[in-house]
């Protein structure tokens, strides 16, 4: 007991930056009760003063303006001044006993300190928001444009179908609120994988505009894959002629742009991945000889899988055209997508797959080795990405971290590389920042939207199983078993919200960490199911990457959140969301009534 | 009809966009019967409201895939949201709200519709337990209401309910029999099939035991068992005397607390719904001469695997990775459309035990579902079993047939979706043109 103490004192030496934190000491009691402040923001703002429950209605002639006027402001004044206007949210337990003001809100003013800055990363997307009490305007200021846009998204949510009669039907907001918002990490964002299944164009713009209601900002969109090859790029237009599913399964340069406009419009960035040289069969309708392995059975009987699921094929490290062809792509690419990060993929390379390539199998017998020929593919891809692209490169972590096949990270420069991790939860995130690298933290114990769906391999023979598994065998069907699916259970919304991504880092390594994605693998999604697998569970992470997962009193507050996001999830089926249900209606009608723990 | 549902599917589209026409095989003769008489699906509306458009939907869903039974979970603890010309104020004070109901003219038209398909509907009004919604209108009536489900959280046994959302009819209260006479009487005249099901599933021992009357009760002497015989002894007859045969859940003969006596259920005029210990129970209830409905919760649950709706959970709250556990799923994991189509319901039977399985049902319990999701969550799984009850899970030489299966029902997904249904995936695109690619074995 007596250590304790000197313990502490020893980690306040190492790590003087924890100081102020740790000064604070633990309140010996529980802090007094929040007023019950009935402010329906998703994710919860940073800061909120309200200090009297009083609402006010917005004026028939309702109208947000910028000051100076600013065409990047445009669309979004435009699309949040109608959602304002047309929205009339009914919270599920509506505030009761409230004042309404007199004076009605008729302009939300807009001021910004910098509106050139561009939309990346690490942008200001601080704002804040003041109704002020008995003010015909209200007014949000940001640094940004990026940060504007939260704030009118944070203002379309305060406003509710409240007033009565007095209201006259006009939306009602909080007045005499202060706002000071800013998010805890700069990347924030989902995954679609348009590979496996193709979605229709308006179903991403849709997933977008669902993001900027969660002040998401980055889509990180997962373009292609070894089962089909959507995007049409001027120079190698035969990757989608011959690796699309169709003609109507293609994204269009015009798509593309329609995309990349929409979401920077919400202030979200689009981050494109073409996945290499692993995930790469579809390549080989245009390009058969650059692509090892493709179109063969994934699993043979008795010897290693040619890749991790159904549809082989890697790009040949050591066929030059490979490299031609991957430059030509990774050239339309970086001119179709302005972010400054680029997603250069090499996950999972699979080195049966490689070993089916004779070239391969004599440069194996020659001394050489499964990493060098990765270490070739990314000296080959890499420098062209940084210097002729001028590109951040983000790769999976198995780039580095293997386990079977990895580069050294001298080939890795740290200042352009960012490593996205999804294993083994905190410790890769913990060995990616060890070793200097920036981490984006899709988790698939905690991030993978998809996971607990059970199997989509066919003829699988496990499940026809009659019997409760016998004791002391590997549990498959019955409860504790995966059901088929690698990453099960199912991730539930309480899961995803309670992820710290920080989990065991040091104070020094934490400034490595980006952010955190979602992601939405899709062998067992397509348009039929998309919103429904991904709201309102993003939206949990949303909340926690925006302003955290703990109260003021440094508790998790995942039973409060438990209310406010029944109500969100709510009001996002109302804008058009197919958000699935977390729990049956009774329950945000009895609050509490359904926790575990009274 | 089952043979206009067939040539419905015999036809395509074929040729060029431009000359495209519909093409129907020739020169094909299909001989065609089920193996099971009761093929069906079970839709909760009691934990979720769903409006009647989705209920027609699924229905009309269920007769492209030829099932032939919606049982209709119609009222439960969350909500009572049918309007019954008797007892009004059931729904008045037991729906969600006024948008949330279904009226007579609405219960009509599922009805009929469903006639129009070939579909039967069963209505199912669970009782004694899972009852709370009749307090709004009966709190007198009602046991262990507006009370927290879990006064414990450490201590299962201590619960007033399976689930959040407690109160049971109290069988000492002679108001019970008047509300539910009523509610037999308008079921009954509402749904003309020859089926209603009781309900009488998982009865909670705590619930009954926290009632200042049943206590008495039980210190007189009285057990819960009897409490619930006092129950089934005056329904299961008024049930019968509207010439219908009584469907309940298993436990009310097969839970270890709380059961009735054999007796009081006469084989003749009761039927009995399985839904654990897989084929274990259902040998148990064929064994004791009852006719047994099928929805094995290991097999034909569709809403399990998806984590829990409970809040304020530690559990999730856990910094190691969560592999090994069901992930607050208590039926985990998700039962996959392979898994549906493997399990054979007369499994363990002998020949003459089988003759009593009338079939079987997929159930979906609507804790996280509501109209957003809901064909998802039935739709392509309820087809495996629809397959599996109608003509079986394999093929001439005996095997079953699951990986033939497959490519069948991507494509039979893929009509669905083209019909209004939106159908989950079962694999990638890439798999349904590459038959065979996509198996674990080849």
């Amino acid at each position: 007991m007596a250590a304790l103490p000197s313990l502490v004192v020893l980690l306040l030496l190492l790590h003087p930056a924890a100081a102020p934190a740790a000064r604070a000491p633990p309140p010996s009691k529980p802090p007094p009760p929040q007023p019950n402040q009935k402010v329906f923001v998703w994710p919860k703002p940073t800061s909120i003063s309200w200090p009297s429950v009083v609402y006010a209605p917005l004026a028939p002639s309702f109208s947000i303006r910028a000051v100076p006027s600013h065409p990047s402001l445009r669309h979004a004044i435009g699309y949040y001044s109608r959602l304002i206007r047309s929205e009339r949210h009914m919270p599920l337990v509506p505030p009761a006993n409230y004042t309404l003001a007199r004076v009605p809100v008729r302009l939300l003013a807009l001021s910004v300190s910098d509106t050139e800055v561009p939309l990346g990363p690490a942008v200001d997307e601080s704002y804040t928001l003041s109704v002020p009490l008995d003010s015909a305007s209200a007014d949000i200021s940001a640094a940004t444009t990026w940060g504007a846009i939260r704030g009118l998204e944070t203002f379309s949510q305060l406003a509710w179908a409240g007033g009565g009669p007095a209201a006259a039907g006009q939306p009602i907001v909080p007045s005499g609120i202060e706002i000071s918002d800013r998010p805890h990490f700069t990347h924030r964002g989902i995954l679609l994988d348009t590979a496996r299944n193709y979605y229709p164009v308006r179903d991403i713009l849709h997933t977008i505009r669902a993001m900027a209601f969660n002040k998401l900002n980055v889509f990180h969109w997962h373009i292609t894959d070894s089962q089909s090859f959507p995007i049409v790029l001027p120079t190698v237009p035969n990757l989608a002629h011959h690796g699309s599913y169709s003609p109507a399964m293609r994204y269009t340069d015009k798509d593309v742009h329609r995309i990349v406009n929409y979401a920077a419009a919400f202030g979200v960035r689009v981050i494109p991945e073409i996945d290499m040289p692993g995930h790469a069969g579809s390549w080989a309708g245009a390009y058969p000889d650059i692509v090892t392995c493709a179109n063969k059975f994934w699993a043979p009987t008795a010897m290693p899988a040619l890749a991790a699921e159904p549809c082989t094929g890697q790009l040949n490290p050591l066929n030059p055209k490979a490299y031609r062809v991957a430059q030509d792509v990774l050239r339309d690419l970086s001119a179709l997508f302005p972010d400054p990060f680029l997603h250069g993929g090499a996950d999972e390379v699979n080195t049966a797959c490689w070993e089916d390539d004779p070239v391969v199998r004599r440069f194996l017998q020659e001394g050489g080795t499964h990493d060098h020929l990765l270490e070739l593919f990314v000296n080959a891809t890499r420098p062209f990405m940084v210097h002729e692209l001028n590109r951040t490169v983000v790769y999976w972590e198995d780039v580095l971290l293997g386990p079977k096949v990895m580069v050294g990270p001298t080939v890795l420069p740290r200042e352009t590389t960012v490593l996205q991790t999804w294993n083994n939860g905190a410790e890769n995130t913990k060995r990616i920042v060890a070793a200097g690298y920036r981490a984006i933290v899709s988790s698939a114990a905690y991030y993978y939207l998809d996971c607990g769906h059970g199997g989509w391999v066919g003829n699988d023979s496990r499940y026809d199983k009659q019997e409760k598994e016998s004791e002391g065998m590997p549990l498959f069907n019955d409860p504790g078993g995966n059901g088929g699916s690698w990453c099960a259970p199912f991730k539930t919304w309480q899961r995803l919200y309670d992820y710290d991504i920080l989990h065991g880092l040091t104070e020094e390594e934490a400034t490595l960490v980006l952010g955190g994605e979602v992601a939405l693998w899709s062998e067992q999604s397509d348009a039929a199911v998309l919103d429904g697998r991904l709201w309102p569970r993003a939206a949990a992470a949303a909340e926690t990457l925006w302003s955290g997962n703990k109260g003021a009193s440094g508790r998790k507050r995942y039973a409060n959140a438990t209310d406010r996001l029944n109500d969100w999830r709510h009001r996002m089926v109302a804008r058009g969301i197919r958000a699935e249900p977390l729990q049956p209606l009774w329950c945000p009608l009895h609050p509490g009534m359904c926790n575990l723990s009274q | 009809m089952r043979g206009l549902e067939t040539f419905s599917q015999l036809t395509w589209r074929a040729g060029s966009t431009k000359a495209e026409q519909l093409v129907v095989a020739a020169g094909v003769r299909v001989e065609d019967r089920p193996l099971y008489q009761h093929r069906g699906l079970m839709l909760d509306t009691g934990r979720t409201y769903f409006p009647v458009a989705d209920i027609l939907r699924t229905i009309d869903a269920m007769a492209g895939n030829k099932m032939n039974v919606f049982h209709w979970h119609i009222t439960d603890s969350q909500s009572f949201p049918i309007e019954l010309p008797s007892e009004p104020a059931l729904a008045e004070k037991g729906a969600y709200g006024d948008d949330m109901r279904y009226t007579v003219e609405d219960v009509t038209r599922i009805v009929e519709f469903a006639m129009s398909r070939g579909v039967r509907v069963v209505p199912e009004i669970d009782a004694p337990g899972h009852t709370a919604s009749w307090a709004g209108a009966y709190p007198e009536v009602v046991s262990c209401a507006g009370k927290f489900w879990l006064p414990d959280a450490n201590d299962w046994g201590s619960r007033l309910a399976a689930e959040p959302g407690s109160g049971q009819l109290n069988p000492l209260k002679a108001k019970t029999f008047e509300v539910m006479a009523n509610v037999i009487n308008d079921v009954t005249s509402l749904f003309p099939d020859g089926f209603y099901h009781a309900g009488a599933d998982e009865v909670t021992p705590g619930c009954w035991q926290a009632d200042p009357s049943i206590q008495a009760d039980i210190a007189n002497g009285g057990t819960l068992s009897q409490l619930l015989e006092k129950y089934v002894r005056a329904v299961h007859p008024h049930v019968v005397s509207k010439n219908r045969t009584a469907v309940f859940w298993e436990d009310v003969l097969l839970d270890a607390t709380v059961n009735v006596s054999a007796s009081l259920i006469p084989p003749a005029t009761t039927i009995l719904q399985t839904w654990n210990n897989g084929s274990n129970n259902t040998k148990l209830i064929v064994q004791a001469g009852y006719r047994a409905i099928v929805s094995s919760a290991s097999f034909y649950y569709l809403d399990c695997g998806h984590g829990d709706f409970v809040g304020n959970n530690a559990v999730y709250d856990d910094p190691r990775s969560d592999y090994d556990t069901n992930g607050g799923s208590w039926c985990g994991p998700f039962k996959t459309w392979q898994r549906v189509y493997d399990y054979d319901i007369a499994h363990g039977l002998t020949a003459e035990e089988a003759k009593l399985v009338i079939g079987g049902e997929v159930a979906l319990w609507t804790e996280q579902a509501d109209t957003t999701v809901l064909d998802a969550r039935i739709w392509p799984r309820a087809s495996a079993m629809a397959e599996a009850l109608w003509s079986g899970n394999r093929d001439a030489t005996g095997k079953k047939r699951y990986a033939e299966a497959t490519d069948r029902l991507n494509d039979w997904r893929q009509r669905m979706v083209g019909r209004g249904v939106r159908a989950e995936p079962i694999q990638p695109l890439w798999c349904r043109t590459r038959p065979g690619m996509c198996d674990l074995v080849r």
